[in-house]
């Protein structure tokens, strides 16, 4: 009925290299204790062949390392058991990081145990790319190069890389050099190239830090600092930080057309029409009238009025201008030059400690550039590692088609892609996970990457490929003194003891070798002549990104922060302009642009403005793997338009949208109503007010009701639990519920808070509990029933809401009516919006232990709500019981190997956390606030013979958290944080009035309106 | 009703000893020859004192050679407990070297063992087996025998450094010419020992020593027994 | 003594009235032969048994596809996660209900009307409380741990959750399964001695000659037979409020909108009755009608019981109305949304099926013509079983799909699967019964011969020759 996280053996197909996998695979009794497979199969026991020092069987070890999801180059600590990397966390001392880690950041884990990785080098013989070995893989490329080389046609070779900072692009420029091939492009489709060309001009730094915290207001011109624009983590650690004050806070004004997660975070929106922001930065700076402004924004000139006196009025503003119109240069110049004249610079904006994550980036202009060089068939070999200019691209670059006329190409990718599928050879790189390497995120500051693991499959580290190709040139080798990439790192940092002693933090002081990106060779592209009276903003999808992450099922269900949407992409649209073309959410409609047209599924938003139309990029990719396949592609709507710097105008597009002939989809969302209909779920409270000491809205106090005031530990209702005195009122025995009890196990009190004030909603949480707790993704089509599954091509699954997101981020808005009844007021287009991580809340009085009629859920002496998966047969009484709706049910067999539904495609079941058990179908599961880790923490002190420390360890979700928003302890304990933190005047329990007596404590957010009218009430 | 009570229970019971039993490996031949080991086991069996308790929770419902007690596979390699442990006198320690700092007791790695059989008893047919495996760099794929039931979390070091005697749950491995399941390890069996605590004199007895006055003195160690102690 | 009436005679019967007669028996034969003629297979009772079999086999599969696959492949949507199993294991509770009430309530007030038609009401119960076991085991993710909720002494030294309404359940249904299948038994053992005697064959008779304990018709065997028959008429009279009110408990004791609410066990009796009576008019209409029963089974007693069907439906229309009232009256914002979404929000068109069927149609019953028309009888019938099954899944789906958590409201939508299944127990339901009918008499032979007058002084009956 289970799986066996532990391979057995048959659990690994021929792909994985079978003996090092043994070698490291050692006693895993505990795992396979934890999740039994009731097979009848004699189990085997494989020791290690040699134990590799300082490994107890068992026991995880750490490795910090680089993360290189995205260019920010954040820390992480990856925990690896039994020779298997199974979680990634962010590294606390790494400057930029500090410890969180972003939904991309966690689901590297997904890209290194993906299905689809290459398992071995291929080459093309005739259509089809066939495996083959290293060695003639290498000779091949050796020749090919030699050829070039010999026939001096190497200026004319292009290799294009994934931009990532750090030394590998001087070293791979070095070896390039050496077969006269010009410096390599570092394509990031995701860089804001105009923002990073205009701060460099302004400031002297690409990308200075943001230090919210200094500021009083702070206003984003589409700069969507928490869903992707720049280096999300850094930035959102500082904006929560800055909100968390509560008193002194920042207040936020976004401008922009739509409401991104960065948009729906501000305390007010001025929706003003795309590429009318630099006339509103104009009007605040003097150089244009509010009237003027307002006119082009096609707002009322009161906002701007309000917008332009704040702005004079501010101490300190963060004034931030967001990177991907027509215009961006000419905005990002205009806001600094603003910046520079209120004088943030240095106050707010700090040039001095900036990122160096862009340093040299390339973008969408040099692959068009290098698409019209294909095409001239000036071309004669191309290399590809990591990027895929194929899909995200403009399709008016035509840079597939291109490719076809360029005899010989290369890619080192790991995971197949677009690009790769079109290349003739293929050397898979290792994974990030699997490689040494190091990156400069700060200045002065190197961040190491070492391998976490033996490599997955028969995959080389790309560096290292170089060095042999450059070796076996006898011309060549005697420049490479080391005899490996490794080797390469540690002589850049003085040695290979250097490098020991450093890689316990994967911190040590230095710099990466400088490079010279090559110099721009084409000039920009201006939009062609455009018709359509609606305006496109294609985004980058907070969770896909540019399309990187679309293979990895986590990321696919993990619901947008915004839209909630997973699994699809949707036309979002105004409530107006559905009704103006008379669709509803899911019917079908078609957008057409002068580049290309698609046809998705309506969805109405309101945070957007009528004339708007907007689609996610990073879906329906036709070669990129099992799971990147879902949704349709928004690159293909792009038109070639650039801005000053190059970079692709992703939100310049014209566009006409026609419904399409009354097809429907059903909306694959995890949202159910998105307003709260007065029942104070997620609670704000105005600043004012609460200095006013008033309570927020929605708090329920009831006559005659037992006090619902949260008393942790002992003196918590904890004592009126199920199995506690209400249980059993006149009992002498109490057993381990007894306070006096010799195990002490009642008294402690687990318990939690969570910050709506700092939280944003970015779901990052999500992702780290699916990584800990072995939570199946069931989104894909074929994990519905085998005969006659829905006809929504979904799977039945997520279509019918059955996603397993032990948390979920619930997002309300603050509206009075359905949403597709809003109408948009350009005076007053405001409204507020409340983020809130719900899960289960472990109440003290719990509905759900009553009524399980064995005992499968019951509550255990220390607080916790526990479910026992073997005990459950599945009633779902308790799911139905649960005021909170946080139960979450196995219909199929996601964790059996043998059935369709099975979530785990070997290797991604190596990730499965061994401490954790994998349900089995026909099986109620919850958040069980990772009582691993509270197993984990009393295990390692009671083997140190110690006290527990306050803060000692916390949940996945905690630990993840980019706001800091959640904190998990003792509750009974004054010394934990929780402990206070629960008793701050803004804390409050969802649902009270219901007698929960949850563990879980939310604090209200706080909206800070404007300082003259309630604009945003 | 209470026909209809009796019946349901008789049923239930049934199906439960059914279920209690998940054969781990189809059981021997009916009136098959006893082999000497077997015959050794069954002399070493009766030796093997109880735990230190007198409840054996499912023994009923476990039959022999069927993972249940008495569960005695046939190992790659002949591995003598009793020459290592009792002749050379090696402490369970010494190879199962996690068992007190991870829930893992862990196997000795083969090159453990090739550490002392390239020189001694080289030439053995056991040992050269061994050898061929070191030589192919393959691991011992060894039977496992002692397995708690599923969705158990079976924490080894906290039990260890608790003084639970190895032979509490193993039997004397040291008298078992080939290793065989002593307890039954299904829940009632371990529940009971949570609750009742466990007597470090009859551990040591269980071990197959003598108490001496200090061990006699020392009082029963409970624990705690909330399900998420081992189920989560 | 009443004079020989013709059989639609307008007679007001008074429901309580112990005498009502049956004027067109004339003599204990007659009993004995027409009632036994029932028991002669045809090719209509084959057909349809057939018909049965086949649905059975169509339940078989969808159950089997389901253990297999998982039960994801009902139209489950989280968060409602009780669905078409939990509403049709009600709806065949409450069928069952009838059986016992007719057998022993109505014994116990010495209603006459119930003579001819409780041994059919009887044998249904039966048979509805066998469908509506299977539910439960159907419904939960590990049917194979379904023996977890019953209480016996096992190796995990665990007891089942006494708290839990489920567990509850187990015993209700279990102790009213015992009770009503004795209760049936019981009351067959002299008619059961008829067949013995009738019966030619000798492995057949040897059988039935068990079956029947040797009855011998004497003085002695009748006397305790009573006593035997009131004793349990009374053991099994509470059992007729207790179980539908644990039931109701399945869904009183939860605190989701909609469900909590003490009115609940009141009304989940009537409306079982209700249903109950329904279900019988289903069976014995046609049976009159086709085994040419219409003297036996006459208009006196379908108006009678047709009293008892338009009471409870008042009772139940009422209990509607006092939910309604509950929801304004208390106060509560949770009740309120979800009372108004009832009627007015996604499921309006459920909530009025449920109220038309179950309220406003019986209402045609103050009609005495109506009442005494088998054919309109029989139509309504259908349509308050209908009804019924709606009731609970108004009281099921809605409610969970609109909880108290807004962001996790969804919709519901049964698949293949919950229709195979609920087909199937409607196939095995008239499997047993089909075979019943054509197995042991539909009436009781004993019973009814009881009322009807003796032909001379000097015979007095002896069961049968």
């Amino acid at each position: 009925m289970t799986v066996d996280t532990s391979v057995s053996e048959t659990g690994s197909s021929a792909g994985v290299k079978r003996r090092d996998f043994l070698k490291v695979l050692g006693v895993s009794g505990a795992a396979t204790a934890a999740v039994g497979c009731s097979s009848g199969d004699v189990e085997k026991l494989i020791p290690y062949l040699v134990s590799p020092d300082q490994t107890v069987p068992g026991v995880s070890n750490y490795y910090a390392t680089t993360c290189r999801e995205c260019a920010a180059g954040c820390g992480l600590i990856v925990e690896v058991r039994d020779g298997r990397a199974i979680k990634a966390e962010g590294n606390p001392e790494h400057p930029v990081n500090r410890g969180a880690l972003c939904a991309r950041g966690q689901s590297s884990l997904q890209g290194l145990y993906n299905p689809d990785r290459y398992r071995q080098p291929m080459k093309r013989e005739g259509d089809a790319l066939v495996a083959t070995t290293w060695d003639d893989a290498l000779q091949i490329l050796s020749a090919k190069l030699g050829e070039v080389k010999s026939r001096g046609q190497g200026s004319r070779v292009a290799f294009v890389n994934q931009h990532e900072q750090g030394s590998f692009p001087a070293f791979l420029d070095g070896v390039l050099a050496g077969f006269g091939i010009a410096p390599h492009l570092s394509y990031d489709a995701e860089a804001p190239v105009a923002v990073l060309q205009a701060n460099q001009a302004a400031y002297g730094a690409a990308w200075p830090a943001i230090d919210f915290s200094a500021a009083s207001l702070i206003v984003s011109f589409g700069a969507d600092f928490l869903d992707g624009w720049g280096l999300p983590v850094p930035q959102q650690l500082a904006f929560a930080e800055a909100r968390g004050k509560v008193e002194g806070a920042p207040r936020f004004i976004y401008v922009g057309a739509r409401r991104s997660l960065t948009g729906l975070n501000a305390d007010q929106w001025i929706p003003a029409k795309p590429g009318s922001e630099l006339a509103i930065v104009n009007a605040i700076a003097g150089k244009g009238s509010a009237a003027a402004a307002a006119e082009a924004a096609g707002v009322g000139v009161a906002l701007i009025d309000g917008l332009v006196a704040e702005v004079r009025k501010a101490r300190a503003s963060a004034l931030l201008a967001g990177g991907f119109g027509q215009d961006a240069g000419e905005l990002a110049t205009a806001v600094a030059e603003l910046n520079k004249a209120r004088g943030n610079v240095g106050k707010t904006i700090k040039p001095a400690d900036g990122y160096l994550a862009f340093e040299g980036v390339a973008g969408h202009v040099e692959m068009r550039a290098l698409a019209e060089r294909m095409n001239a068939g000036e071309v004669p070999m191309l290399l590809v590692r990591h990027a895929n200019p194929a899909y995200t691209t403009a399709p008016g670059v035509g840079f597939a088609a291109a490719m076809a006329k360029v005899p010989f190409k290369v890619s080192f990718s790991s995971v197949p892609d677009e690009t790769t599928s079109l290349c003739d050879l293929i050397l898979p790189d290792h994974h990030g996970l699997e490689s040494w390497g190091d990156a400069e995120p700060v200045k002065g500051r190197l961040s190491l990457q070492q391998p976490t693991m033996d490599p997955v499959f028969d995959s080389r580290q790309t560096a290292d490929v170089l060095l042999a190709v450059a070796k076996a040139d006898p011309s060549l080798a005697s420049k490479y003194g080391f005899a490996d990439y490794r080797g390469y790192i540690a002589s850049r940092i003085g040695g290979n003891q250097n490098l020991k002693n450093a890689l316990p933090t994967a911190l040590v002081s230095g710099a990466a070798a400088s490079r010279t990106a090559p110099a721009r060779t084409a000039s920009r592209a201006t939009a062609k002549e455009q018709s359509g009276e609606y305006t496109l903003l294609t985004y980058l999808s907070p969770t896909l990104g540019d399309g990187r992450g679309a293979n990895k099922p986590w990321l696919q269900e993990l619901p947008d922060p915004v839209t909630k949407i997973l699994w699809q992409t949707v036309v979002e649209m105004h409530p107006e302009t559905a009704k103006r073309i008379g669709v509803a959410d899911g019917e079908l409609v078609t957008v057409t642009t002068a580049a290309g047209s698609l046809t998705a599924p309506a969805l109405v938003y309101i945070g957007l403005r009528p004339d708007t139309l907007a689609v996610a990029l990073g879906r329906g990719h036709t070669a990129a793997g099992r799971y990147a396949e879902a949704g349709e592609n928004a690159w293909q709507l792009l038109d070639a338009a650039e801005d000053r710097a190059g970079g692709a105008a992703l939100g310049a597009t014209k566009a006409t949208l026609v419904k399409a002939d009354g097809k429907k989809q059903r909306i694959v969302t995890t949202e159910g109503s998105g307003r709260q209909h007065g029942r104070g779920i997620a609670q704000a409270i105005a600043l004012p007010a609460l200095l006013a000491g008033e309570e927020g809205h929605g708090h329920h106090v009831f006559e005659g009701q037992a006090s619902t005031e949260f008393l942790p530990g002992l003196r918590s209702p904890t004592a009126n639990d199920a199995q506690g005195e209400f249980g059993v009122p006149n009992s002498k025995d109490k057993g381990q519920y007894d306070p006096e009890h010799w195990s002490g196990a009642a008294k402690r009190r687990w318990a939690m808070t969570i910050d709506l004030a700092k939280c944003t909603g970015c779901s990052a949480c999500v992702t780290a509990c699916y990584a800990e707790n072995n939570i199946p993704t069931v989104g894909a089509s074929w994990q519905g029933p085998v005969l006659l599954p829905d006809r929504t091509g979904f799977g039945a699954n997520v279509t019918r809401g059955r996603e397993m997101a032990w948390i979920r981020l619930e997002r309300y808005w603050e509206i009075d009516r359905e949403p597709k009844d809003v109408v948009f007021d350009p005076e007053h287009p405001d409204f507020d919006t409340n983020f809130i991580p719900m899960m289960c809340q472990h109440c003290g009085n719990a509905p759900c232990e009553p009524v399980c009629p064995v005992y499968a859920t019951y509550h255990a002496p220390n607080g916790l709500n526990v479910q026992v998966y073997n005990r459950c047969v599945g009633t779902r009484y308790c799911s139905n019981n649960c005021p909170y709706k946080v139960r979450y049910y196995n219909w199929f067999g996601y964790g059996d190997p043998t059935r369709s539904q099975y979530a785990f495609p070997e290797p991604l079941h190596w990730q499965l956390n061994p401490d954790v058990t994998v349900r089995q179908k026909g099986i109620m599961e919850k958040c069980t606030f990772c009582v691993q880790r509270i197993k984990e923490a009393e295990h390692r002190v009671s083997l140190e013979g110690r006290e527990m420390q306050p803060d000692e360890f916390t949940t996945a979700c905690a630990q993840a958290c980019p706001s800091r928003a959640i904190v998990f302890g003792d509750a009974a304990d004054e010394n934990w944080s929780v402990a206070k933190w629960a008793k701050d005047r803004r804390a409050y329990h969802v649902f009270e009035e219901l007698n929960t007596y949850t563990a879980v404590v939310y604090l209200k957010k706080v909206n800070h309106p404007a300082p003259t009218a309630s604009a945003t009430a | 009703m209470i026909p209809g009570m009796v019946a349901i229970a008789l049923v239930a019971t049934m199906l439960s000893a059914y279920a209690g039993s998940q054969s781990a490996e189809s059981p021997a031949p009916a009136g098959a020859e006893e082999t000497a080991t077997q015959k050794a086991n069954r002399e070493a069996f009766g030796k093997a004192k109880p735990g230190p308790w007198a409840y054996s929770g499912a023994s009923g419902y476990t039959n022999y050679l069927g993972g249940g007690i008495g569960y005695s596979p046939e190992q790659p390699v002949k591995f003598p407990h009793p020459v290592h442990v009792n002749a050379l006198k090696m402490n369970c320690a010494f190879c199962h070297n996690a068992a007190n700092q991870s829930p893992d007791p862990g196997l000795p790695a083969v090159a453990t063992c090739m550490g002392c059989h390239t020189i001694v008893g080289a030439g053995r047919p056991e040992i050269v087996k061994l050898t061929e495996y070191w030589n192919n760099k393959q691991p011992v794929p060894w039977v496992r025998i002692h397995k708690v039931p599923e969705y158990v979390h079976f924490p080894h070091m906290r039990h260890v450094n608790a003084g639970v005697t190895c032979q509490t749950c193993h039997g004397q491995v040291n008298n078992m010419p080939q290793v065989f399941m002593a307890q039954s390890l299904n829940m009632g069996w371990c529940v009971q020992c949570h609750v009742n605590g466990y007597d470090p004199a009859e551990g040591v007895r269980a071990a197959g020593y003598e108490p001496d006055s200090a061990t006699l003195a020392l009082p029963k160690k409970k624990a705690t027994y909330d399900c998420a102690t081992c189920h989560y | 003594m009443a004079t020989l009436a013709h059989p639609d005679d307008l007679r007001r019967p008074n429901i309580a009235s112990a005498d009502i007669q049956l004027p067109a028996v004339t003599s204990y034969e007659q009993v004995d032969n027409e009632i036994l003629a029932v028991l002669k297979p045809t090719k209509a009772w084959f057909a349809s048994l057939m018909l049965a079999i086949a649905c059975l086999g169509l339940g078989a599969f969808s159950w089997i596809y389901q253990i297999h696959q998982g039960l994801g492949v009902a139209g489950y949507n989280p968060p409602v996660m009780w669905g078409v199993y939990i509403i049709t294991f009600v709806f065949w509770v409450g069928i069952g209900h009838a059986g016992t009430l007719i057998s022993a309530i109505l014994y116990l007030f010495r209603a006459g009307f119930r003579t001819t038609i409780y041994r059919a009401a009887e044998a249904m119960t039966v048979f509805a409380v066998m469908t509506a076991g299977l539910f439960p085991i159907i419904h939960i993710g590990r049917p194979w741990k379904f023996f977890w909720l019953i209480p016996y002494p096992n190796w995990r030294l665990i007891w089942p959750n006494f708290k839990s309404p489920l567990v509850w359940d187990v015993f209700a249904i279990t102790t009213y399964l015992t009770i009503s299948t004795t209760f049936l038994f019981v009351g067959l053992i002299p008619d059961i001695a008829v067949l013995r005697d009738r019966e030619t064959n000798p492995i057949r008779r040897k059988i039935l000659g068990f079956l029947s304990f040797g009855w011998r018709n004497t003085e002695r065997e009748w006397r305790h037979f009573a006593r035997a028959y009131l004793f349990l008429a009374a053991f099994s009279t509470p059992l007729v409020l207790s179980v539908h009110s644990v039931v109701s408990f399945d869904f009183a004791m939860g605190i989701v909108p909609g469900w909590h609410t003490t009115i609940f066990p009141p009304y989940f009796v009537a409306g079982a009755i209700f249903s109950g009576f329904a279900m019988v008019w289903t069976i014995i209409i046609p049976m009159r009608r086709w085994f040419g029963l219409r003297h036996y089974v006459t208009l006196n007693h379908l108006d009678a019981s047709a009293k008892m069907v338009l009471f409870t439906s008042l009772v139940v229309g009422l209990a509607y109305m006092i939910e309604f009232f509950i929801a304004w009256y208390g106060g509560v914002k949770y009740e309120q949304d979800y009372f108004w979404n009832r009627v007015f929000g996604q499921w309006w068109w459920a909530a009025w099926i449920m109220l038309t069927c179950n309220m406003i149609l019986p209402l045609s019953l103050f009609s005495q013509k109506l009442r005494r028309n088998p054919t309109w009888l029989w139509i309504l019938s259908i349509f308050i079983n209908i009804g019924m099954w709606f009731e609970r899944f108004v009281i099921v789906v809605p409610s969970l799909s609109h909880d108290v958590e807004p962001w996790q409201w969804s919709s519901y939508m049964p698949t293949w699967v919950d229709y195979g299944l609920l087909i199937g127990s409607f196939g095995w339901f008239f499997m047993w019964f089909l075979l019943f009918v054509k197995q042991l008499p539909v009436m009781a032979l004993a019973e009814i011969k009881e009322i009807i007058p003796p032909k001379m002084k000097h015979t007095h009956s002896h069961g049968g020759h």
